[in-house]
């Protein structure tokens, strides 16, 4: 019994160590381990053998059945490390990729979204209004009254004398206001639209308009506001100039210029040497806009600003003429 | 409005160079927009010293001259008498333009080489008359460039105005920011001329019929002059402000006007008839021929200064050509008023007309500067055409403007400013800018404000002049206290933005076209999601379009998307995917505001993926664009939607289909048809979508998650031959209709007609998956519902199974 164990062992042994094969090694399997295997033959012979030899002859053949399984799955493992290395193709691997059509979000929209979410992140909810609006909420509630010369800076398209296309996101402000009681913090970002077309004008663009009223909120807010604004949208080198300005709607009024970020201020074309840019136009909101919403201007303070968002991504990218936005070339579009 | 830098230092010492200057201007609100360096070509001007004269061999009147131009010893040719060796003068050398035009070349004069010439005042343009060289200082630099040496240079300041600062149309009006501004007081001008002969009154008789109007009007007589070409200072100061010059007389008018903000007109005085000035309304159906040649036909609208029979003048805005100053012109009429802004302005509008003049009166001029304008183009009148100024101002101010008195509560500022001004500081800023401070008691300031500032009515008015002279920038930064306002979240924005990132991955990129677009290409078009609005009725049309072929407020995006997939064809990029988020525009019943729905749309072509060595990828097809419709349904968590086949053809096409959302139509899709595809030159096979946003917002599943299925799914495939009359989907509902509980999938994996397929019949390959979410289903189980789905097919269909 112990000869045939032994031969056993020995034989196997030898024939796992040799095969080379997956297939041929299961057949070892079974051959010596399987559940009819020479093992298991040998197994079932213990019970028929006498008393005293039975705790040894089974010791023994515990330990080589142990003994092989160990072995063969050693021989597994081996086998199965040849096999994947071998079972992987051989490939050129700087071979073009099999591509994926891969789309762009509109310059405009990335900058609209960036925006968005700076004045969101200081506590701005989103606002709209309609594109084709009345005088009334265009230019009336907004203090531009009927024949003022302040129309002038607006060339508007006109649907009817009393209906055109928004000159503006200003009307948002007014229509907010109308709707609801402070404290209002808003941003309205939208399409507006003014008669005129050039390498800096096209007649359709972006605004992004900003409205904030408090009992107490003061141009030093203002000037926070837009720092951190600015801070975040170029970066926080970016220097601010706010200088005087004029608009109905707003007084004090400013124009907010940034140090120029071709140039960081030294001067060069883009600037024509100022060192400045133009980004953003905002003041205290003017005491008839108030009466115009039924606000009482002794009792609430607030300011608005309003940017064109072309510019702000004329400026990020170095783009020099406004029409690329809506020509939609897809070789413009995909650099996004 | 366009200033010298020279010409503001003749009003007020300015102590800043021209770049600080604009600077604080700038800042200040006057904004600089350039500045630009003007001044004589006379880069090859030098001064030179005469070392010897010698008289001219073959010429009496002319001398030959030794002269040192600190670069060598030219010999220079003379016709002048007045200087002598040692002298320093203006040498012109080879390649110096004068600037009567002569150009200086190395030349013979009877004889004798000439290397240059020595200039006098009248050749350099520095005076009219000069009667021999000009003999500089004995210390004048040899060598040195005459134009840096005599300050010949100048800079002109390109201010960009807001509306609101009609004061600084002017010299004074910017004089007076800077003395604001810098705190240097202007200097006076001194007005002084003689008056003679008759009282104006007998000469002229003025009447104003409409004083709300023309508040006040003003006139001085001047004859015996002659209208001639200015002379170069004067025409030389109008050009600096950028203005033509066109004679003596209207050259003083128009400069006056620049120096004062005060416009000014000069009639021809012996055409006035009737010896009669009345400003009037216009009566309907008077003409008048105006200053620039075009007849205008006048309403009551109108105001008008007329003679005794006719309009002379469009009042304020332009000046009549039956009364026009001309050569022959003797005696002029010269006229300052005050009209009113409002009426100016309509007139300037209505016709067309915007002078110089009027751009000031509806700004608003200065009522109380009326005068010192006349008699200052009065006297310089009299000093460039000479005659004599009658005796007498006419002086017809039926409406006195009373200055506005402004109270101004100190604490105010800091409450608007968010700093605190010294209430001295605040005093001292008011008073610069010429108002009258009273302070009634500790927080308050009575503020008597100038008249030439219209646009400072209110106390906040008060409050940024404050603020713009102390400086924005001395204003320091702080960020808003309070509550922000609650989240207003716009459904449609949230959604708008899903739907970019969902098309971003499918490979679309994101166009943004003009909303006004071609009103003959809508023609083309029908949408049953936006219904029959889209025809032309329920356009919105723009009254004045930038161009014939944007003339009409959008209903749909489908042209700008197609006309971007023309641009990109034709400039070779293939596989266009495009897509557009924006609104149309719809002219509503009710209501004066058109509609506006925000509206998405698509388009594509080309192949399913990018070409690559793998294979030739297959063309895009009908199935393509549904599996973008599905993906977009599937990203915006839509259960409830269905693509149906449209009867209308929607670009024109059969392969047209509507995109239900429960039972409404949110939506077309299909393939661009041939008409389509000729308007817009196209060739290649277009697949487009289009639908309603605002349609979609309400449509989100609102539902908790499924479990994840805990036991094994069966499969089983069916293949079934069935007539090509059957619409998959009905197969596909007639399997659903069975309501088989274990039933999870059902998936077309083969579809095939041809060879062994009879005709008219179409063999379809279904699999089938069930599943239990109670227990693990028995193959007994699974074969007998199996069973039933077939037999259900072959009845309902008479379709039979294929082995």
């Amino acid at each position: 019994m112990i000869e045939q164990l032994k031969k056993i062992q020995t034989e196997a042994t030898h024939e796992i160590s040799a095969v080379e094969d997956l297939g041929s090694l299961e057949d070892l399997r079974v051959k010596y381990l399987g559940r009819s295997g020479l093992l298991s033959q040998l197994i079932k012979q213990i019970g028929s053998l006498p008393a005293d030899e039975k705790p040894l002859i089974g010791k023994l053949t515990n330990e080589t059945k142990g003994l092989l399984e160990a072995l063969w799955q050693e021989k597994l493992a081996q086998l199965k490390q040849k096999a994947a290395e071998q079972g992987d193709e051989k490939i050129d691997l700087t071979l073009p990729a099999y591509s994926f059509f891969v789309g762009h979000k509109h310059p405009i929209t990335q900058i609209m979204e960036e925006a968005c979410s700076i004045f969101t992140r200081l506590g701005f909810s989103i606002a709209e209004g309609p594109e084709v609006e009345s005088d009334y909420y265009n230019f009336q509630a907004l203090n531009f009254p009927k024949e003022h010369p302040a129309r002038d800076m607006h060339d508007s398209f006109y649907i009817s004398d009393d209906v055109l296309l928004r000159t503006h996101t200003s009307p948002v402000q007014v229509r907010i206001m109308e709707k609801s009681r402070p404290p209002i913090r808003i941003i309205a970002p939208g399409k507006v639209y003014r008669r005129d077309a050039d390498i800096t004008h096209s007649p359709m663009f972006h605004q992004i308009e900003g409205l904030l009223v408090d009992t107490s909120s003061s141009f030093s807010d203002l000037k926070g506001i837009l720092t951190v604004f600015v801070h975040q949208m170029f970066d926080p080198q970016t220097k601010l100039r706010f200088r005087t300005s004029f608009f109905p709607f707003t007084e004090p009024s400013a124009e907010v210029d940034i140090s120029c970020v071709m140039c960081r201020g030294k001067g060069c074309r883009v600037c024509s040497n100022s060192g400045w840019l133009e980004i953003l136009g905002a003041g205290m909101v003017d005491p008839e806009v108030f009466k115009a919403v039924g606000y009482d201007p002794e009792k609430y303070m607030g300011f608005a600003f309003g940017m064109g968002v072309e510019r702000i991504t004329m400026l990020k990218y170095g783009i020099n003429d406004i029409r690329l936005f809506y020509e939609n070339d897809l070789r413009f579009l995909r650099q996004f | 409005m366009k200033i010298s830098y020279k010409l503001i230092q003749q009003y007020i010492d300015c102590p800043l160079s021209p770049e600080e200057l604009s600077e604080k201007l700038t800042m200040a609100g006057l904004e600089v927009e350039s500045l630009e360096k003007r001044g004589p070509d006379l880069s090859c001007c030098v001064i030179g010293q005469i070392l010897d004269i010698n008289s001219h061999p073959q010429a009496d009147r002319l001398t030959v001259c030794r002269v040192n131009t600190g670069a060598g010893i030219s010999t220079i040719v003379c016709g002048a008498q007045n200087m002598k060796p040692g002298d320093k003068v203006p040498v012109a050398l080879p390649g110096c333009r004068l600037p009567e035009g002569m150009v200086i070349k190395r030349s013979k004069l009877r004889g004798v080489v000439s290397e240059g010439m020595m200039c006098s005042e009248k050749e350099l343009g520095l005076s009219e008359e000069s009667s021999g060289l000009m003999i500089l200082p004995a210390d004048a630099p040899v060598g040195r460039d005459i134009v840096s040496y005599l300050g010949l240079n100048d800079v002109i300041l390109d201010i960009d105005l807001t509306p609101n600062r009609g004061d600084c149309l002017s010299a004074r009006g910017i004089v007076r920011e800077i003395a604001a501004l810098t705190g240097v007081r202007p200097k006076k001008m001194v007005v002084d001329f003689p008056e003679q002969g008759e009282s104006i009154e007998n000469l002229v008789s003025i009447e104003i019929r409409d004083p709300d109007l023309c508040p006040r009007y003003t006139a001085r007589v001047i004859s015996n002059l002659t209208v001639a070409p200015s002379p170069r200072w004067l025409r030389d100061q109008v050009e600096s402000f950028g203005l033509r010059s066109i004679n003596n007389v209207v050259d003083v008018t128009n400069l006056v006007m620049m120096e004062l903000g005060q416009p000014l007109h000069a009639f021809d005085y012996d055409l006035i008839q009737g010896k009669r000035i009345i400003v009037r309304r216009a009566q309907d159906g008077e003409r008048i021929i105006t200053l620039d040649n075009i007849e205008r036909q006048l309403t009551s609208r109108n105001l008008v200064i007329a003679d005794a029979n006719r309009p002379i003048a469009l009042a304020g805005v332009m000046g009549g050509a039956n009364t026009e100053v001309s050569d022959q012109t003797k005696t002029i009429l010269l006229e300052s008023a005050f009209f009113d802004p409002v009426q100016i302005r309509r007139t300037a509008n209505e016709f067309g007309l915007h002078s110089e003049a009027s751009h000031r009166f509806e700004r608003g001029v200065d009522p109380e500067g009326v005068i010192l304008a006349l008699n200052r183009a009065t006297q310089l009148i009299l000093s460039v055409a000479g005659g004599c100024a009658a005796k007498g101002v006419i002086d017809r101010y039926p409406r006195v403007f009373i200055p506005r008195v402004v109270r101004l509560r100190l604490p105010m500022i800091q409450k608007v400013l968010g700093i605190e001004v010294p209430p001295d500081r605040v005093i001292r800023i008011l008073e610069d800018l010429e108002c009258l401070v009273a302070q009634s008691d500790e927080d308050t300031l009575e503020v008597q404000v100038p008249l030439f500032r219209w646009d400072i009515e209110r106390e906040i008015d008060l409050i940024e002049e404050i603020a713009r002279i102390y400086g924005y920038d001395n204003i320091p930064t702080s960020l808003p206290g309070g509550a922000p306002s609650p989240e207003r979240k716009i459904p449609f924005k949230d959604i708008e933005a899903r739907i970019r990132n969902i098309l971003i991955g499918l490979g679309f990129c994101e166009a943004i076209n003009f909303s006004f677009i071609c009103g003959q290409i809508l023609n083309l078009l029908s949408s049953p999601a936006t219904g029959s609005s889209c025809l032309g009725e329920g356009r919105v049309r723009l009254q004045n379009p930038l161009a014939e072929d944007h003339d009409v407020m959008r209903t749909s995006l489908i042209p700008g998307l197609l006309e971007n997939l023309a641009y990109n064809q034709n400039r070779q990029i293939d596989n266009i995917r495009l897509f557009e988020i924006g609104r149309c525009f719809f002219s509503s019943s009710n209501g004066s505001l058109p509609e506006e729905k925000a509206m998405l749309a698509l388009v594509m072509e080309g192949t399913r993926e990018p070409r690559s060595w793998k294979g030739k990828p297959a063309p895009l097809t009908f199935f393509d664009l549904k599996g973008v419709v599905e993906a977009l349904m599937v990203g915006l968590k839509i259960d409830n939607y269905a693509m149906t086949p449209a009867e209308s053809r929607w670009l024109g096409s059969s392969q047209s289909a509507n995109l239900m959302v429960g039972d409404k139509v949110v939506g077309s899709l299909g393939k661009v048809g041939q008409s389509i595809m000729e308007y817009f030159d196209l060739d290649k096979e277009i697949f487009a979508l289009e639908l309603l946003i605002d349609s979609l917002v309400s449509s989100e599943a609102r539902r908790g998650i499924r479990p994840i299925p805990r036991f094994p799914s069966v499969s089983r495939d069916l293949a079934l031959v069935i007539s090509e009359e059957v619409p998959y989907r009905e197969i596909e509902e007639s399997i659903r209709e069975m309501r088989i509980e274990i039933l999870e999938d059902i998936q077309l994996f083969d579809l095939y007609r041809g060879a062994q397929i009879p005709a008219g019949k179409k063999s379809l390959g279904l699999s089938l998956t069930y599943r239990s979410s109670t227990r693990t289903l028995t193959d007994q189980e699974v074969n007998k519902v199996h069973e039933r789905v077939i037999n259900q097919l072959s009845q309902k269909f008479s379709a039979s199974l294929r082995e």
